[in-house]
């Protein structure tokens, strides 16, 4: 795939909750390349976006592609493996161990090889010492890990994280910003946050958005 | 030609007196409830004795036939007696004009009557407003005792026991029974009870047979006229209503106590967890039925949850019991009870269900979705088992007052735990010892339960799974 093409393409999309409209008639064309990152006010409507593009919710109208593929028409195992969702407190399962938690989908959904691949994924987040634990004994900045890794072995062409530094320290920011950044190589990363600070250490692609609107270039 | 009919006629005589003899030895079929003490009942042995059933024994030796009792209800007793199932009723029945245009009644084989009774020491005023009189639900009694004492203050119960408990306790002035019922309590507990005025209104005991069975009603009347003139009709009498009490080893056997307390204990647990069970499937079906169709469909089930959880237990079984049978729906009492606590647990389990369900985050289900879990998979995998630590303390909650309530079903005649102790009481006048005794017992279930429930909670919180405060 050539960097220009475009990985996410939405068009005209509108989610309304009720009488509100919460998204409205935005568009949005992104291409493989550098992390990318929506900010904007909390209400703005950038976590529905990120739920809508995760295919969690149905949008009133408008499309969602993804490699040129409507995330509509596809079931919920397809787009799981093309489009991935770390949530702003992780979701975890909490009756689950480590290992669990990443092997659970692929368990379901039979994909070989996955316990050496989530061997080496717990490694590549130094997490390999914890893969029996619980999600109740972790760290916070531990269980983001284990949600990204929950994530990845799925390989999604496209990772999304709501709010990722929301409830880290400056130091636990500043080492996942770089490890966003080295993630960014197997899937394209985008994450929506209002946390400036944060984006400035690692994402050079920014829009931001106001009231269910993008403000700026949408075709980056 | 001569010697071939004498012969034929020889072996139709033959087979006629084999017949005959054949006919003396089948056995009399009688018919009795077995719950009506001291004329017919299951004694502490578990035992059919009584007055009637002494009898009724007299009258098969008289007859040189074997007695065959058969214990029925007594709603049913006439139907089964037309239809030739039993012979004859030697249950206490009273000859009443109703019953004699469908049977046949022999002599009586004994009178009686409602008779009121007052403490032996007391200075009963029954003339006097609030004059309290305790009757048994169901019976004429309390018709009569209205006409007879207008000023009194007329109190209804379960059966004689309960209200000679509440007579000996003074919470009633005196109470309206049979007058042989009342003297045998008297002689048998050593109640101290004695007879006030005449009889309210007389009964006379006699048996009831088929109209067809000219030659048993014959036979009967024939051997109950000299068993009545016998000394062993008056021994009997002695024996169940004379001034000698009866001594009390007869009815204190601690063994055959034990064994039939167990036998109800066992009942009790078939009951409450076939029910449970049962209860248990109906609620994931209704649970499933309410969270994946919203609408009306998921307000109509809730609304039947609720009205059942608002609704007593006992009503709810009445109505299953009693009422179904009007639109044609019969079951046994024991079906009846299973299906009514299938029906009850089910509501309360319905609704822990629901709450453990909400109780789980909503984000649990989105990122299930998220790793492309279908919605059985989120339910199997996610969800259902963080909702395990929370259903499962409450779950054993109902299911402890679940066999507590089954108590309830005792009044339909269920022999579980509580009826088999009632009637022993009824035996044996033994209250305080029997209730003890059936309390431990329901504990000795309950009571590991709520220890698992409280014991699974704290694993589940160790686990991090469940907030225990």
């Amino acid at each position: 795939m050539s960097l220009d093409s475009s990985l996410l393409e939405i068009d005209s999309l509108t989610v309304r909750r009720g009488a509100n409209e919460i998204l409205s008639h935005l568009s949005l064309s992104v291409s493989a390349g550098a992390p990318f990152a929506i900010t904007g006010e909390s209400g703005s409507g950038k976590s529905t976006l990120l739920f809508a593009i995760a295919g969690l919710l149905a949008p009133h109208a408008g499309t969602i592609r993804v490699q040129s593929q409507p995330i509509s028409g596809i079931t919920n195992r397809e787009r799981a493996r093309i489009v991935g969702l770390v949530f702003q407190d992780y979701q975890l399962f909490p009756h689950f161990s480590v290992r669990e938690n990443i092997l659970l989908a692929t368990k379901l959904h039979q994909i070989k090889g996955a316990a050496e691949s989530a061997q080496e994924l717990l490694a590549e987040l130094h997490m390999d010492q914890l893969a029996d634990r619980y999600p109740h004994e972790l760290s916070g900045g531990q269980r983001q890990r284990v949600a990204l890794a929950r994530s990845l072995i799925l390989s999604p062409r496209l990772l999304l994280l709501d709010e990722p530094s929301a409830a880290l320290d400056a130091k636990t920011s500043k080492d996942l910003a770089v490890l966003l950044e080295r993630l960014n190589k197997r899937s394209q990363i985008l994450v929506v946050s209002h946390d400036i600070s944060f984006l400035d250490l690692f994402c050079t692609r920014r829009l931001s958005m106001s009231k269910g609107r993008l403000i700026g270039n949408t075709n980056a | 030609m001569p010697r071939v009919l004498a012969f034929i006629l020889s072996l139709f005589m033959c087979v006629a007196s084999w017949q005959e003899a054949f006919g003396r030895s089948e056995p009399l079929r009688i018919g009795l409830t077995g719950k009506y003490p001291p004329f017919n009942y299951f004694g502490a042995d578990g035992k059919l004795v009584g007055f009637d059933v002494d009898i009724a024994r007299a009258l098969c030796i008289r007859l040189q036939r074997p007695c065959e009792f058969k214990i029925l209800q007594w709603d049913g007793i006439l139907s089964a007696l037309l239809s030739g199932r039993i012979d004859a009723v030697i249950g206490s029945m009273a000859v009443t004009e109703e019953r004699g245009q469908v049977v046949r009644f022999t002599l009586p084989y004994y009178l009686s009557g409602a008779q009121l009774f007052v403490p032996s020491t007391s200075r009963p005023e029954p003339e006097r407003p609030g004059f309290r009189i305790g009757v048994t639900l169901g019976t004429t009694y309390g018709v009569f005792a209205r006409q007879r004492y207008p000023k009194a203050e007329i109190r209804t119960y379960k059966g004689d026991v309960e209200v000679l408990q509440d007579l000996q306790a003074n919470r009633i002035d005196a109470m309206i029974t049979d007058k042989l019922v009342g003297l045998y309590m008297k002689k048998s507990r050593e109640a101290d009870i004695k007879p006030l005025g005449g009889l309210l209104f007389e009964e006379r005991i006699a048996i009831p047979v088929r109209p067809s069975d000219q030659s048993l009603l014959g036979n009967l009347n024939t051997e109950l006229k000299a068993l009545k003139a016998s000394p062993e009709y008056a021994a009997l009498n002695e024996k169940y209503f004379g001034e000698q009490p009866v001594s009390t080893n007869q009815t204190w056997n601690l063994p055959a106590m034990a064994r039939l307390l167990l036998r109800g204990l066992l009942d009790t647990l078939l009951i409450s967890f076939e029910g449970i069970g049962l209860g248990i499937l109906l609620s994931a079906l209704l649970t499933l039925i309410t969270l994946s169709f919203g609408g009306w469909i998921g307000k109509a089930l809730a609304v039947a949850v609720d009205f059942v959880r608002a609704t007593p237990f006992m009503v709810q079984l009445f109505a299953l019991y009693f009422g179904l049978p009007s639109i044609g729906i019969r079951m046994s009492a024991w079906n009846a009870a299973i299906l009514a606590i299938a029906v009850h647990s089910a509501a309360y389990l319905t609704e822990i269900a629901k709450t453990a369900y909400l109780a789980v985050p909503s984000g649990q289900r989105w990122a299930a979705k998220s790793l492309g879990l279908s919605s059985w998979e989120s339910l199997r995998h996610v969800v259902f088992p963080q909702m395990l630590p929370l259903l499962t303390a409450p779950t054993l909650n109902t299911v402890v007052a679940m066999i507590k309530d089954s108590a309830i079903v005792s009044v339909i005649s269920v022999h579980e735990l509580t009826l088999q102790a009632q009637e022993l009481i009824s035996a044996t006048f033994r209250p305080l010892e029997l209730y003890a005794a059936v309390a431990v017992l329901y504990f000795c279930v309950t009571y590991p339960l709520l220890i698992l429930g409280r014991r699974l909670e704290r694993a589940y919180a160790r686990k991090g799974l469940l907030h225990v405060p």
